[in-house]
């Protein structure tokens, strides 16, 4: 993608330093909205089949028509996948689950038709890899205000989710906070 | 990320001959001061350097922008991204306002960001300039004609963003994810992935500001 000599493995260097940021970013912004810990579970937890627990759900603050919706699928058991998004056509025209992948310091978005869950394991939603993409975003979204989020998952079916807006920076995380 | 006693000693030295240049002041037009040994910067060492693109873009007034002359002796951090980006873009240029109301008016005011648009069609002057007032009014945004921006991209050694069709008219453009820090050598020799630390910000922005570059290969 880009002609720079090296920089292939620098950035693999950088992308290591990455992986401790979590461990070693400072604390020194009291003011940034901890991400919000709702719980949610298919068919509130009476669902006979639900295989996922989805936690850290939120969205970014937005600056246009744009936005982003995060959160963590924990598998319960059993393998399940995520398969769509849907949100009210009053926040906005379309969600949209998408990856954001880094090649050589390029990032190329690409639309999926599902990400996986594995057996046990987990699937992380966050800035720079997979989110929801919000498209066509009727009224600002700003830190505090909340909405409505359908997603649907092979196994566990529908699930709603109640997502908090958070500051942009909040947005990478509760273990990447400022 | 140990810090290393030697480097403590350079940042120590460091503070003394900012204090002794200082002293002797009086100008007002402050050049960055050397340091005694090398810097170990937390951003990414590229090699060869890259140059800042000679060139004249679109401010967010409409105006012509040049590039060169307007970042004349300030530490200029070029990000090249779009305003309808999910995260990358916006999360990068509010880290480094956030890093910059951290960081003290000696350093902030040899600082200039700027954001350029690889995606001309839909970020107009007046798109742009309203998404980055948002962020921070004193960020400089600057669009062209898709040529002008492509090649400003070439210039950097990068190719010319892409598109990722998202259906109904949208669309994703695909481009270079890090922000690349021109000192006042008009020379990049690092950059920064998504990522970053505000931390890590905060200490190459402040030496690259005060110092210039001072890395191994300088």
């Amino acid at each position: 993608m880009i002609r720079i000599p090296r920089i292939r493995l620098l950035l693999a260097a950088a992308a290591t330093l990455v992986l401790f940021a979590p461990a070693c970013s400072g604390d020194d912004d009291g003011a940034s909205t901890p991400a919000p810990t709702d719980t949610a579970t298919a068919g509130n937890g009476h669902d006979m089949h639900a295989r996922v627990e989805i936690t850290d759900v939120r969205a970014r603050e937005t600056l246009n028509d744009t936005g982003a919706v995060y959160f963590t699928v924990r598998s319960t058991g059993e393998a399940d996948r995520l398969l769509s998004a849907s949100v009210d056509p009053a926040v906005a025209d379309d969600a949209q689950i998408h990856e954001s992948v880094m090649e050589g310091g390029n990032a190329t978005m690409r639309e999926v038709d599902g990400i996986d869950v594995p057996a046990g394991g987990e699937l992380v939603l966050k800035p720079g890899s997979y989110h929801i993409m919000l498209l066509g975003v009727k009224e600002k979204l700003s830190a505090g205000d909340t909405f409505t989020l359908e997603v649907a998952f092979e196994h566990s079916g529908a699930i709603s989710l109640e997502v908090t807006v958070v500051a942009m920076e909040a947005a990478m995380g509760s273990t990447m906070g400022h | 990320m140990s810090v290393a006693p030697a480097r403590l000693l350079a940042v120590a030295l460091l503070g003394l001959a900012v204090f002794v240049f200082a002293s002797c002041g009086g100008d007002s037009e402050p050049q960055p001061t050397p340091t005694p040994e090398p810097v170990t910067y937390r951003g990414v060492l590229i090699a060869p350097s890259l140059e800042k693109p000679d060139a004249v873009l679109t401010g967010t007034d409409g105006q012509p922008f040049d590039l060169r002359k307007e970042t004349e002796g300030y530490l200029t951090l070029l990000f090249v991204g779009y305003t309808s980006c999910p995260d990358i873009c916006p999360v990068h240029m509010v880290e480094i306002s956030r890093v910059l109301e951290s960081l003290p008016d000696e350093v902030v005011d040899r600082v200039k960001v700027v954001f350029v648009t690889a995606d001309p069609e839909r970020d107009t002057p007046e798109v742009l300039g309203k998404w980055l007032s948002y962020i921070n009014p004193e960020f400089i945004g600057l669009t062209g004609t898709q040529e002008e921006v492509d090649a400003f991209q070439v210039a950097l050694r990068l190719n010319p963003a892409t598109r990722t069709d998202l259906g109904g008219g949208n669309y994703a453009v695909n481009h270079a994810a890090y922000v690349m820090a021109f000192t006042t050598d008009n020379l990049s020799h690092i950059v920064y992935p998504f990522g970053v630390t505000q931390d890590d910000w905060r200490f190459d922005i402040e030496q690259l500001a005060l110092h210039g570059w001072q890395g191994e290969d300088h």
